[in-house]
């Protein structure tokens, strides 16, 4: 039998939030984007570097281990989200999670296929080439969500 | 926009569950942040200095992160989930087993793709909530806030240490009935049952007369 045990306990960061001074959420964001505003630059050309070591991967078929390959290919990609999405760069995110999501779908089925993840990374450079129209950009989402769509998703 | 006073919102606020004018004191709380991205490690700790935090520790590895919680009281974790070596999972379910007194500290867990298997993960790690990126500072505030607030007790059962896992208490299922009602009825029963046979003895009894 399990034995269960409730720790009624508030944290401490429950009472400082609740601390008299303190600032306006309003106020804090805006603090935040200030903070922050000197990174876009620096976010650019990580974006920039992550896509080109994509290239760099996805050029020819691996050639040392896949799974390994397969597991940069996704630290990749998530990183790609992790610098495009707060600076406005919306639709290189949804490529780039799509593109996890590939890999994650095909490691699953314990699949490691080239092809749909070439056709990601071109998409990505896409849309990083793609500034206006937006309907360029939603054409070629679109595109990876069909790709994706093909992939069999493997719960667990 | 803020129709009220016809001032641009910041970005996010309008689509969040945040109140812009509602507010709240981080400038005391220490909050450590680890993220094996240098790049993302920064972004979330210049946010947080934007949301007033004054006191923040920051690193790349998990490892890293359980030599400080060691040495400093927390008062929230911030924490990417994969990472090289010991990953986030690890670190929050270490920090619940043998972090005392920061084993109590809200944690927040942060990740590019949340497939299924991740959020069960974290779940089952100890972490109060897990995040898909990209983590705008609307998005943190709001899990700071919420964190915050977490109603939740804490428990420990069996392996498990870390926030009541269950976001509601719904109840018992609908088409079994209430376990207490169950036990009156069947108490009921018997003492009718009982009657029933004390008087089927009386009037065997009066039979026999």
């Amino acid at each position: 039998m399990t034995v269960v045990t409730w720790i009624m306990k508030k944290s401490r960061l429950s009472k400082l939030v609740e601390a008299s001074g303190g600032t306006t959420v309003q106020a804090a964001l805006r603090g935040a984007e200030e903070q922050t505003r000197d990174m876009r630059a620096e976010a650019m050309a990580e974006v920039e570097a992550v896509l080109s070591r994509l290239e760099v991967m996805t050029r020819t078929a691996p050639t040392g281990d896949i799974w390994d390959w397969q597991d940069e290919i996704y630290a990749l990609a998530s990183s790609l989200m992790d610098v495009s999405g707060p600076f406005g760069l919306e639709d290189m995110c949804a490529g780039a999670f799509s593109l996890c999501e590939l890999t994650d779908r095909q490691k699953r089925g314990g699949r490691c296929e080239l092809p749909p993840v070439q056709v990601h990374v071109a998409a990505l450079r896409l849309l990083k080439q793609l500034e206006e129209p937006k309907e360029a950009r939603k054409q070629v989402l679109m595109g990876l969500e069909r790709l994706l769509a093909r992939e069999p998703r493997i719960q667990g | 926009m803020d129709e009220s006073s016809g001032v641009e919102l910041p970005a996010g606020l309008a689509d969040s569950s945040l109140a812009g004018n509602a507010i709240f004191n981080l400038s005391k709380a220490v909050v450590l942040v680890v993220d094996d991205n240098a790049f993302s490690l920064r972004l979330t700790t210049q946010t947080l200095l934007g949301f007033g935090v004054q006191s923040r520790h920051q690193t790349t590895s998990a490892e890293e992160a359980i030599g400080l919680l060691k040495s400093y009281p927390i008062d929230l974790l911030v924490t990417d989930c994969d990472m090289p070596g010991k990953d986030g999972y690890d670190l929050v379910s270490w920090m619940r087993r043998y972090g005392q007194e920061n084993a109590w500290v809200p944690a927040i867990m942060v990740a590019g793709h949340t497939p299924q298997s991740k959020v069960l993960k974290a779940r089952d790690c100890g972490a109060n909530f897990i995040v898909a990126r990209p983590l705008s500072p609307v998005v943190l505030l709001e899990r700071i806030l919420w964190v915050a607030k977490d109603p939740r007790p804490m428990l420990q059962a069996g392996d498990y240490f870390g926030p009541d896992r269950r976001f509601q208490d719904v109840g018992p299922p609908k088409d079994i009935g209430e376990r207490r009602a169950d036990m009156l009825k069947a108490a009921q029963l018997a003492a009718q049952m009982a009657a029933l046979e004390s008087r089927a003895d009386g009037d065997a009894s009066r039979e026999i007369d």
